[in-house]
């Protein structure tokens, strides 16, 4: 059998396109009939699942190694380096497959399990946000590719842990979790920008073409190890690794298949995948080698010990999947690729399948309970009867307390900035004024290190300031923006010509965002940050805007921001290492500060400040229907 | 009862109490229910039952913030409510309080550190066998939640947050009530402590509730506890005193800053204008309802005249005869229709589901028993069941993770491929891998109904010949089946089949405590085929002719089949006739399944038969079916009468009927009986579902989808969330939300006669829980009941 030159990669880009055309089409189809978008889900995913044969199959056929597709070339005008860099591998086959699988199973699962909820169309359009990304990512042949699935799968997750945004307990938890998210991001930004400056390559070289022979005879030095440590803490976030284990089981709040398709099958892997792509890099130092595997080690001792302690079932799922990706993590780093895709691949059907059965685990043990008593085996004991008291007590606390883990990286980050608000926000006056005052002596002066440093430095110390602000949206966003706008100064004064030009017309792009921004929070009496504000529940549509704008300025591809991220952080790592990290550090923050306004503005109930001012709100759309004409049959 | 209602005014009247007058007045405001595998309706608002309908409804808008949807038309809703508001000058009292004040002046909420270690705790005390590691502690069963979770912060190396902090140490020394005093001394003053506690159990209701429901109904744990609601808020509040000790330490105290102030300001309204706001919204209640019940009470009228003017019903069949008693419950209603309609020769009678025979049942030696019988009936009969195969449980799915790291890492491996299969056929075909209750159980099974000698913790292992004639016999006359008996009675009992599904206990038969009621069945056939029983009852002057055969079957609600139950052995000698029956009843269910198909949206209002079958069959198996039946939604009414008052009824609604024969019952003793049953277990579904329809957040159980099963005990949304109670959307959604109407057949003296020897159900009817209405045997002249007498139906609406 042979094929059309062009076919082949055609159909393998379709392979994303339809989910996200899908995606698309859904978010904008406020209003249809149930009974129309779910016949248009099954359509879509029916074809997409048909396309994912069809190009598994051709791919099979004519490529025995990979085979790199990158038929799409992006306007000229479109600033920064995104290149879109396709290939499709065994591994990326096996993602991509595993993904229209899911698809196929999860929207013919969901058709009816949603029937009459409301958010139907957003709920698939979320999922297809979802499959998109994962096909990015399987499919990814560069990392810039790579990072736009890794993001609309955090939005995906985001959204849909916040599926029911009323309740302010999934909002809390989304927020976390995107908070996790966000330092995930980051990291991959970090490991993107390195790579593209190790010598030997630069962003045209797709991800296949890194060889670990371009490292050779190299140590160890900061460059690489921020690459290793942004690789690292990348993956760890989006697999809910040691030390991030805790967020898995916070995700349980949305409808069980949005948790069995992210949690379970899907986006709980991508930090694997990431890893495994990079192989041929860290793998030449055995270092690296064993922080993935005592990573992978400490996930699985922390998380068994959690995950025998949950009494629900959905928690004891979440640790139970944390724990299987520690496993794949220890296969990695011991180099047995194949069978940590295989244990991937197996690992994700088996938990979906448990977490789409989870309500039946009541009838499940009812019935051994039965059985077993029967038989009259008395009640079972656990294996930890045989420890001494005060150990079995100790192990009993540190696990039903999640081994402490967000305690410790919210006393890390989140503590001392609590801790010391007041103190900051006086303190941060006097800051932003030395260092200012710094920059632009130096600048004038001569020393730029020295302007950049405390540039960045101010960029650093006003973000802080934006993540401790309780109040005021407004002033959140000013911060976010004068983050941005300091960030940027910083990067103009080290940046070439070509890379000024570009830097100018993407903060431009920018602050039409903010000003929308300002506009849309500009009520102080309506909007503030103790409280959720509900906005979603009457105007669905500026909240949507909302988020869109916020992403735009904290970076979510492909919005300006994005470039904005890319751009600094690729001028910055050429300046210094440490100038690019605390760089990060200033977005990442910015970026959960900016992120949690929105998140507190529009989901929660609606204020009585808003209900007065929208209106009251709509009841759900579900009122009764009567039962047709009785006994029209007789 | 007096000691289990809520008194609103002494709640938040500033008074120092003791802790246990305290616990007293508070107690009532948390919902109760018990573990989710046994479900019993109940009146949500069962505490507030002693005021009249609107105003513990309007009552519960000011407490908790709950709402009234669909109840009223838009329009007069939002007038009702803004009326209300007003008129009490705020809502969610309950949890807009002390410790909201709190939580605002000191912009540290403590409920966001303290719910999640609480619920962790609590849920982990009660595990029933979820978690692989349940509790550390080895007498888990004798101690009290407090004396455990105290050992367990007191030997821990590691510290339990927030149980190190000093004050909660010092507490930690203490026994459950000196520290519940302990805590509150530190988090309210003395005065306001009643309304604390109030505001605390509001916090985690469904948690709460569950601690109170287990510790006064022990028996319906697997496992057993020590179960105290004072233990419960003594783990609570001390962690709370910790907490705040940590983060706003200045806000320990609140007697001092602004708390009494606040008390001062909160206005408690006086009891009227509940009164009124009730009595405003019944008034509103009242035409919606009566439009609907009218169309019912006019056809019973009509048909009661016609039966009276027209000839008596078919005479029955020389060749083979049938009669059917089939359960009260209200999904028998269209079923009774049909079969009727199919087969007119065949006379159907209703009758609480568990016929009778009010048991325990046991499976197997050392199980547990479990009752099948209504809620408010005390068993004191034990049956042993003993089947020829034995449940057998699915493995594989359920492999332990963390039950062994080798097997952990092993079994996806070695089960991911066939999950591959079974995912997809989960999706697809879903009744290739599930099945329905029918071929689970009950047809290969032996009851031995007779009394062994054997007496357990004073339960009779069985019954005497006279106890089972004494039951059979006031069942046939209650029903009327005294003279004409048919070749065979078929006994009826009902069960429902759905899979993925933890309310599966609310879709079984409500008169056997959400357990199907086909044991109960099969028992009460054994004992009235019996030679000594028939004897005995011929003695009694109930002559049942030796041909006469009770064949007992089981009904699945949810696919629209039926099923002989028993060992086939028993059935042996009539097999051709039962098969015969269970033929035409088929065509009869098929029917019943279409017509259930146009409640389902998803389901086309044009089905064939065959398809229809095939639609509900489905719909019992999917995994992705949150609504295998809508069960009791659109229950509306129950009738308790002859069957000719309810053949022919047209409505949209769904009906209980009970079958009731006023001729043989002048004096009533029979009808109290009835009553008994009826009020509290028809009224209960109906509440229930009016409740968790008109507010799914607070009454109901919000949306079935995000529920996460927390220890075999209940569900909760999401990961740390409440245990919820009341019943699903996906169960309501099409619910009407009325009250239910109680139509008796019976002169209006011989109800007040009954209703005199009820006086735990006065509360029922006195306040307009349900509507009363007599209908005359003879004249068919309707009369409605209004605080103690019936009056006229025109009468009635004046409230």
């Amino acid at each position: 059998m042979s094929f059309d030159q062009n076919f082949l990669p055609t159909v393998l880009h379709l392979i994303w396109i339809i989910p996200l055309f899908a995606s698309v089409c859904l978010a904008l189809s406020h209003g249809l009939q149930e009974s129309f978008v779910s016949r248009v889900t099954a359509l879509l995913s029916g074809i997409s699942a048909l396309v994912s044969v069809v190009g598994v199959f051709a791919w099979m056929n004519q490529a025995s190694g990979g085979l790199a597709f990158r038929a799409l070339v992006l306007p000229h005008w479109i600033p920064g380096h995104l290149e879109i860099l396709m290939r499709m591998d065994s591994l990326g086959a096996l993602f991509s497959g595993l993904t229209s699988f899911f698809q196929l199973i999860i929207v013919r699962f969901s058709r009816v399990y949603l029937h009459r909820e409301e958010g139907y169309n957003r709920f698939f359009s979320l999922i297809f946000l979802l499959t998109t990304g994962m096909q990015f990512i399987s499919l990814a042949d560069n990392l810039e590719v790579f990072f736009l699935g890794w993001e609309s799968i955090g939005l995906a997750s985001f959204f849909l842990v916040a599926f029911y945004r009323r309740q302010e307990r999934s909002a809390t938890n989304a927020l976390k979790i995107f908070s996790v998210y966000r330092i995930g991001d980051l990291g991959l930004v970090l490991t993107m920008v390195i790579l593209n400056m190790l010598p030997g390559l630069n962003p045209g070289t797709p991800l296949s073409e890194i060889r670990g022979s371009l490292l050779a005879g190299r140590t160890m030095d900061p460059l690489l190890f921020c690459l290793f440590l942004g690789l690292i803490a990348a993956a760890c976030a989006k697999s809910a690794q040691f030390p991030f284990t805790f967020w898995l089981p916070k995700a349980m709040e949305g409808p069980t298949p949005s948790s069995a398709i992210f949690y379970g099958a899907l986006s709980v892997h991508a930090g694997a995948l990431l890893i495994l792509r990079l192989q041929p890099l860290w793998s030449v130092y055995p270092i690296v080698s064993l922080v993935i595997g005592v990573v992978g080690f400490m996930t699985i001792i922390f998380g068994i010990g959690s995950g025998r302690v949950q009494t629900s079932i959905k928690g004891q799922l979440a640790y139970a999947s944390a724990v299987q990706v520690g496993f794949i993590f220890i296969e990695i780093a011991c180099g047995w690729t194949a069978f940590a895709t295989f244990h991937i691949a197996s690992h994700a059907l088996y938990r979906s399948l448990q977490l789409i059965v989870s309500p039946s685990i009541i009838t499940h043990l009812m019935t051994l309970k039965a059985n077993d008593r029967d038989a009259g085996g008395a009640k079972q004991h656990s294996m930890e009867r045989w420890l001494p008291r005060r150990i079995r007590h100790s192990l009993y606390v540190l696990a039903i307390q999640e081994n402490y883990l967000e305690h410790v990286i919210d006393r890390l980050i989140l503590f001392p900035l609590r801790a010391y608000k007041s103190q900051l926000n006086s303190l941060g006056f006097v800051m932003n004024v030395s260092l200012i005052v710094t920059a632009l002596g130096s600048y004038i002066l001569g020393p730029t290190d020295i302007a950049v440093y405390s540039l960045i430095g101010f960029a650093l110390s006003l973000s802080f300031q934006a993540a401790v602000e309780r109040d005021s949206p407004n002033k959140v966003i000013n911060r976010v923006i004068l983050t941005i706008m300091a960030l940027a100064t910083a990067c103009y004064a080290v940046a070439n010509g070509d890379e000024r030009t570009e830097l100018v017309s993407i903060v431009t792009a920018i602050f039409p965002f903010w000003l929308w921004l300002k506009w849309a929070l500009r009520d102080e009496g309506l909007f503030n940050l103790r409280q959720f504000c509900g906005l979603f529940g009457l105007k669905p549509v500026s909240g949507w805007f909302l988020f869109i704008a916020m992403g735009a300025i904290i970076g979510l591809p492909p919005l300006p921001g994005f470039f904005f991220e890319d751009l600094l952080m690729s001028t910055l790592m050429g300046f210094g290492a440490n100038a690019a990290l605390m760089a990060g550090a200033a977005l990442a923050l910015a970026g959960i500060a900016g992120f949690r306004v929105c998140g507190l503005v529009t989901m929660g109930e609606p204020t009585p400040a808003l209900l007065a001012r929208y209106g009251k709100l709509d009841r759900l759309s579900d009122s009764s229907f009567a039962r047709t004409r009785f006994f029209r049959s007789i | 009862m007096s000691e289990h209602v809520v008194n609103v005014s002494e709640i938040f009247r500033p008074l120092s109490r003791t802790l246990h007058e305290s616990l007293d007045l508070v107690t009532p405001l948390i919902p109760t229910q018990g573990p989710i595998k046994e479900f019993i309706h109940h009146n949500t608002l069962h505490s507030f039952q002693h005021l009249p309908f609107g105003t513990a409804i309007a009552q519960n808008h000011w407490l908790q913030g709950a709402q009234v949807n669909y109840m009223l038309t838009q329009v007069e809703e939002k007038k009702w409510l803004e009326s209300l508001d007003a008129a009490c000058g705020s809502s969610g009292v309950l949890r807009r309080g002390l410790r909201y004040h709190r939580a605002e002046s000191s912009g540290y909420n403590v409920d966001n550190d303290l719910l999640p270690i609480l619920i962790k705790l609590t849920s982990s005390y009660y595990d029933q066998g979820l978690a692989v590691w349940s509790h550390p502690s080895d007498e888990v069963e004798e101690l009290s939640f407090w004396e455990v979770t105290r050992r367990l912060a007191t030997s821990s190396v590691i510290p339990l947050v927030p149980f190190n902090r000093n004050h909660a140490t010092k507490l930690l020394e203490l026994d459950a009530e000196r520290a519940v005093e302990g805590a509150l001394k530190f988090l309210c003053s003395d005065d306001l402590r009643t309304r604390y506690l109030a505001e605390f159990l509001t916090v985690l209701p469904g948690w709460a509730g569950f601690v109170h429901e287990v510790e006064v109904n022990p028996s319906q744990l697997l496992e057993g506890r020590k179960s105290r609601l004072l233990d419960w808020l003594a783990v609570g509040l001390v962690a709370e005193l910790g907490f705040l000790e940590k983060h706003a330490a200045k806000w320990i105290n609140l007697s001092g800053k602004g708390s009494v102030d606040l008390a001062r300001h909160l206005t408690i309204p006086a009891s009227e204008v509940f009164e009124m706001a009730g009595s405003r919204l019944e008034k509103a209640l009242l035409t919606n309802e009566w439009q609907v019940y009218n169309q019912i009470l006019e056809q019973t009228a009509r048909a009661s005249q016609r039966s009276l003017s027209g000839t008596k019903s078919h005479s029955l069949a020389t060749d083979e005869s049938w009669q059917v008693i089939t359960c009260i419950d209200d999904r028998n209603f269209s079923l009774r229709a049909f079969l009727e309609d199919e087969w007119p020769e065949v006379e159907t009678f209703g009758a609480a589901g568990f016929f009778g025979v009010d048991t325990l049942i046991q499976e197997g030696a050392t199980a547990k028993p479990v009752k099948h019988c209504p809620a408010p009936v005390t068993p004191g009969h034990l049956l042993r069941v003993d089947r020829k195969s034995a449940k057998k449980a699915r493995l594989g799915v359920w492999e332990h993770e963390s039950a062994n790291v080798l097997r952990s890492w092993l079994a996806p491996q070695l089960l991911g491929p066939l999950s591959a299969f079974k995912l997809l056929l989960g999706a697809v075909a879903p009744e290739w891998i599930e099945r329905t209750r029918l071929h689970k159980d009950d047809v290969n099974v032996r009851i031995d109904p007779f009394f062994s000698g054997q007496v357990d913790d004073g339960l009779r292992h069985g019954y005497t010949v006279e106890e089972a004639v004494v039951r059979i016999y006031s069942l046939l006359r209650t029903m009327g089946i005294t003279k004409k008996f048919a070749d065979f009675i078929a006994i009826v009992g009902h069960g429902s089949s759905s899979a993925n599904n933890p309310y599966f206990a609310a879709y079984d038969c409500g008169a056997c405590s959400g357990r199907p009621g086909s044991l109960n069945a099969l028992a009460f056939c054994v004992m009235a085929n019996d030679s000594r029983v028939r004897d005995a009852l011929r003695k009694k002057g109930l002559v049942i002719p030796e041909k006469t055969t009770f064949v007992p079957f089981l009904y699945d609600t949810s696919t629209d089949t039926i099923i002989l139950v028993g060992d086939p052995e028993m059935h042996q000698s009539h097999k051709s006739s039962i098969d015969r029956f269970t033929e035409r009843f088929a065509r009869a269910l098929a029917r019943n399944a279409q017509f259930r198909c146009r409640q389902f949206k998803l389901a086309s209002t044009n089905f064939s038969q065959v398809n229809a079958l095939r639609h509900v069959a489905r719909r019992a198996v999917a995994w992705f079916e949150p609504r295998p039946e809508y069960n009791h939604a659109t229950n509306i009414a129950c009738i308790v009468g002859r069957r000719a008052l309810t053949k022919g009824l047209r409505t949209e609604q769904a009906i209980f009927l009970q079958s009731y024969d006023p001729e043989v019952d002048q004096e009533g003793s029979l009808l109290t009986g009835v009553l008994g049953a009826v009020i509290p277990v028809c009224g209960g579904i109906n509440l229930e579902y009016l409740f968790s329809r008109i507010d799914p957040e607070i009454y109901g159980a919000g949306s079935k989808l995000p529920h996460n099963v927390s220890g075999l005990n209940g569900v909760m949304t999401g990961f740390e969330g409440d245990l919820r109670t009341g019943l699903p959307r996906q169960m309501t959604e099409i619910h009407n939300p009325m009250r239910l109407l109680i139509v008796v057949e019976q002169d209006p003296t011989v109800i007040l006669n009954c209703l005199e020897r009820l006086p735990h159900l006065r509360s029922w009817v006195d306040q307009r829980w349900v509507w009363l209405v007599s209908q005359d045997p003879d004249s068919g002249v309707q009369l409605v009941y209004k605080s103690g007498v019936f009056v006229a139906k025109e009468y009635a609406d004046v409230i």
